[in-house]
């Protein structure tokens, strides 16, 4: 107990700094943030608005009139607004109902928010409709060219026959139901959640954000278009959805046929009847071959008219993971270490004197703690990923393959890049920095160690705890995902478990390389610490931005984080990247930026090679350095 | 003659614009050698170009015969033991630990290293304190234990750095009467110190004096004191007429309760004042001897001729 108590007194600074890094986030978070949510997005209603009447019970018939003033409905009170014109602003809150008829002009904004419910026929908005949590509107025959409307979690918006100007989407679940409507853009920037179905409408701007791109299996892309569309997967089971209306009856009976075709072969025909106001129906389709594919699903109602819409598909593969060259490779090594270890031996036995065996265990042995805490949180990606995956699931009853791929490698590219960064430094930066300092280092070379044979018995036992770590991050990621895959995915994730592998180990090697070329050559152990997260940590920022000033993507040749980005993009998916080129939002800013794009086989080379360069110049300069 | 043991030709080790070693030539031939020098004399930096940590900037050290930077430079680190002046070992193992691990960086079969281990620190007196983490030791205890370290290979040379700098009498004691026996049993000892008593409890059988990394003597003891031709004169009793005769002979005159000490080489033109006062004024001398000179009379005398710009090797 006492030993706890002295511990913990000797943390007591960093404790300290700890408790102000979570007070001082308490405090952003509950200030900054909350303040500029309420800013943008609520209102205090606790108090009435000035000039405002309130409606909180009963139903309230507003007809033929004009009022000035903001409208408040809480509570279960229900407007009516016939033939009528609002100039205030209307807030709706606490399952209000409002109904908006027969040519009733709003000027203002609509704010409608905790259950309430908002049915708009045949008037016009002047302002803009933002639909927060847990709200129903429907816009029928209403022509309201430049209003715009919000969606937020859980909100249901149905548009039919209406004219909008901007439909902007937001947070989790909730449908988007868009009807023989017109909207000049229609921005999904939620979660993959929320659906969206666009039917025989004309929209000229759709800007699809939602990521990962394909969770929903295939919702609004494949209604009924007046457009078509194309995008790419790597999913090969194609889920489709879609929903029918049959034109000539409204609340009857309905008789629909669908087509599909595949590749524009005949490939399935769906018959929908029964009685429903629209049909919605779904199949599957399983691709193999890679490249580009057309799916087109022709609707014919009960009149014979027509609706066809067409999507393209390029079927995207990544490359299996080469199992076979790995574990020849990794025997390779073996054998070569082995064998170097064989020819020591056998120089020793006539004579010639070398501590790097020793060396490199020792190091290992003292390395171990290290290596079982690095092991044991390898585990929390994989933990993370599949907790993610189990929500995602849980939300929208399935999760796509493409959305696996895309969360797998953003998970990754943050894991590689905190842990790397802690992993290379907590293993390699003090290694001989510190022992310069303390002095321990030139008791050390007073014994007939070689210097080079020093550095190389630590940097062989790095080599050997970033492989055992590796494997466990593998594994982690492998395990964290392969439940949630269908079968057909499953030598997929091997092959993903098998990149993770590679690319860690070629992110990790070279930064390990920096961070041991920093501690043994620097004389202050600070710069062993502070040179490695610059290069890692600042640089890629800083360097993100000259891509701008240079007009191309080639500055990212001296980000760190470039490469093992790219080599996530070719292997594992090509969404998910953190850093990279700030150059990918230089459309935004009117630039035009050329990309860099360079095949694994250069990167690997690179990355080889600067582990080399470092790796032999800290030696040279090691041998030749003084220690004090 | 005997092969030097350790032979240092014109070092000279500069850091950025401070020379901390100035042409420094050093000769061991054996036995006890003391390198004395105040704080920051440049003893640390020789001792660190000779055991190959530092790189001398100019000049060359021989152990052995062989340059230490050459490529002999491992069978001369075999042949050696160091003991730094901050233990700073491994301080996350045992004893047992350091002790095995050090025997296989020399490569000694196990069953020798055990028996090794065993002997040392019975030697330095830690085998009941053989478990326990050297991060855990008193000063007295890790000195100790750099002691058993620099043994296990058994060197024939013993290179010490200050080591009984940081520790109690009682400590340092111990340090000396174990060094003392490692000479007997026919290891050289080269060790440095600003604790000018601790050379002559040793009975060093050479010293060297450097200041500012230069070297000002070298030699025995008895050399030394040739050299310097001062003694120490110890008159009794402490009578005024004494000290008014001699203050102009002696500039510096030390009183005691009952005696004059002086540190001069005029013995005898003392001794001729002494006993004129004495007929003169019918004063009994109860005491007048001349004791030779100790250590860190040299020690003062030298680095005061050095700053006086007198006395330079």
């Amino acid at each position: 107990m006492n030993n706890i108590i002295q511990k913990l007194k000797k943390l007591k600074l960093p404790i300290l700094i700890l408790s102000l890094f979570i007070a001082a986030g308490f405090i952003i978070q509950y200030t900054i943030i909350n303040e500029n949510k309420s800013e943008t997005f609520s209102q205090d209603f606790s108090t009435p608005l000035q000039n405002s009447i309130t409606y909180e019970s009963g139903n309230i018939l507003i007809e033929n009139q004009t009022i000035l003033e903001d409208i408040i409905i809480k509570f279960t009170a229900s407007v009516s607004v016939v033939n009528s014109t609002l100039q205030g602003s209307i807030y709706m809150f606490n399952m209000g109902n409002l109904f908006i008829l027969q040519k009733s002009n709003i000027t203002q904004n609509l704010i409608i928010s905790d259950f309430s419910t908002l049915f708009i026929d045949n008037s016009t908005i002047g302002g803009s409709i933002e639909c927060r949590d847990t709200t129903s509107m429907e816009l029928f025959e209403c022509y309201t060219p430049t209003t715009t409307v919000w969606k937020f979690d859980y909100a249901n918006i149905i548009l039919n026959s209406s004219n909008l100007d901007t439909l902007n989407e937001f947070g989790i679940a909730g449908n988007i139901h868009v009807v023989n409507s017109k909207i000049n853009l229609v921005s999904l920037n939620g979660l993959s959640s929320s659906r969206t179905y666009i039917t025989n409408s004309n929209i000229l701007l759709l800007n699809d954000l939602v990521f990962p791109s394909n969770v929903i299996t295939g919702p609004f892309r494949f209604g009924i278009f007046t457009f078509n569309i194309s995008y790419s997967t790597s999913e090969r089971i194609i889920n489709l959805t879609w929903i029918g209306w049959d034109s000539p009856i409204i609340d009857g009976y309905l008789n629909i046929t669908f087509q599909i075709y595949f590749d524009n072969q005949f490939y399935a025909k769906i018959n929908g009847s029964g009685f429903h106001d629209q049909y919605s129906s779904s199949y599957q389709i399983e691709i193999s071959d890679p490249g580009e594919h057309n799916i087109t699903i022709v609707s014919i109602d009960s009149m014979g008219n027509k609706y066809s819409s067409t999507i393209i598909i390029e079927l995207l593969t990544y490359p299996p993971f080469q199992w076979i060259p790995f574990f020849i490779l990794i025997a390779a090594i073996t054998g070569l270490i082995a064998g170097m270890i064989i020819w020591i031996k056998r120089k020793q036995n006539r004579g010639y004197f070398s501590s790097i065996g020793t060396i490199f265990k020792t190091e290992l042995v003292a390395g171990k703690n290290k290596l079982l805490i690095f092991a044991i949180t390898s585990a929390a990606p994989g933990i993370l990923l599949s907790l993610s995956f189990w929500v995602i699931n849980h939300l929208v009853g399935s999760i796509a393959f493409d959305g696996i791929r895309d969360l797998i490698n953003m998970f990754f590219n943050i894991y590689i890049y905190y842990f790397g960064l802690i992993f290379s430094i907590s293993i390699g930066a003090g290694s001989v920095a510190n022992d310069k300092k303390n002095g321990s280092l030139s008791w050390f070379f007073s014994k007939p160690v070689r210097r080079w044979e020093f550095l190389w018995g630590k940097i062989l036992a790095f080599i050997v705890m970033i492989v055992i770590t590796m494997i466990c991050v593998s594994i982690s990621f492998t395990l964290g995902s392969i439940f949630y895959v269908d079968p057909i995915y499953i030598t997929d994730i091997l092959s993903i478990g098998g990149y993770i592998f590679l690319i860690g180990l070629i992110a990790l090697l070279p930064l390990t390389a920096i961070v041991v070329f920093c501690s043994s050559v620097f004389k202050k152990v600070g710069l062993a610490y502070f040179v490695p997260i610059l290069v890692f940590m600042a640089m890629p920022s800083l360097i993100s931005f000259l891509t701008i000033l240079a007009g191309s993507d080639w500055p990212l040749l001296f980000s760190f984080t470039y490469y093992f980005e790219q080599l996530g993009k070719v292997w594992i998916s090509n969404v998910g990247g953190l850093f990279g080129s700030i150059g990918s939002y230089g459309g935004l800013l009117g630039i035009t930026i050329t990309p860099l794009t360079l095949d694994p086989i250069t990167i690997i080379l690179i990355m080889v090679a600067l582990t080399i360069i470092f790796l032999s110049l800290a030696t040279l300069i090691f041998q030749k350095q003084d220690i004090p | 003659m005997k092969n030097p043991i350790i032979q240092t030709f014109g070092v000279t080790k500069v850091f950025k614009d401070v020379i901390a070693v100035n042409k420094l030539d050093l000769k061991v031939t054996g036995g006890i050698y003391g390198l004395l020098g105040p704080n920051g004399a440049g003893k640390t930096t020789t001792i660190k170009m000779m055991i190959g940590s530092l790189f001398p900037t100019e000049g060359r050290i021989e152990l052995f015969g062989h340059d230490i930077h050459g490529k002999d430079k491992m069978d001369i680190q075999k042949r050696i033991g160091y003991v730094p002046e901050h233990p700073t070992y491994f301080q996350s193992m045992t004893a047992e630990k350091l002790l095995t691990y050090i025997g296989s960086v020399f490569h000694m079969p196990i069953q020798e290293t055990k028996k090794k281990i065993k002997e040392l620190l019975r030697l330095v007196d830690l085998s009941d304190a053989r478990t326990r983490i050297i991060a855990k030791y008193s000063a007295g205890m890790k000195q100790r234990i750099g002691i058993a370290q620099a043994l296990m290979n058994d060197p024939e040379l013993l290179i010490l750095d200050e080591i009984t700098s940081n520790l109690d009498p009682v400590g340092r004691n111990q340090i000396i009467e174990l060094l003392k026996n490692l000479n007997k049993e026919g290891k050289t000892i080269f060790i440095s110190t600003h604790i000018l008593p601790e050379i002559q409890k040793m009975k060093a059988d050479s010293i060297a004096i450097i200041d500012r990394g230069r070297l000002i003597m070298e030699g025995s003891i008895d050399e030394l004191n040739d050299e310097l031709k001062t003694q120490v004169i110890v008159i009794s009793p402490n009578h005024k007429l004494f000290r008014e005769a001699l203050s102009s002979v002696v500039p510096n005159i030390t009183e005691e309760v009952d005696s004059l000490i002086l540190n001069t080489d005029k013995l005898d033109e003392v001794w001729q004042i002494i006993a004129n006062i004495s007929l003169q004024n019918k004063i009994v001398i109860k005491e007048f001897r001349s004791t030779g000179i100790d250590i860190e009379q040299i020690f003062m005398k030298a680095l005061n001729s050095e700053q006086l710009g007198g006395i330079e090797k």
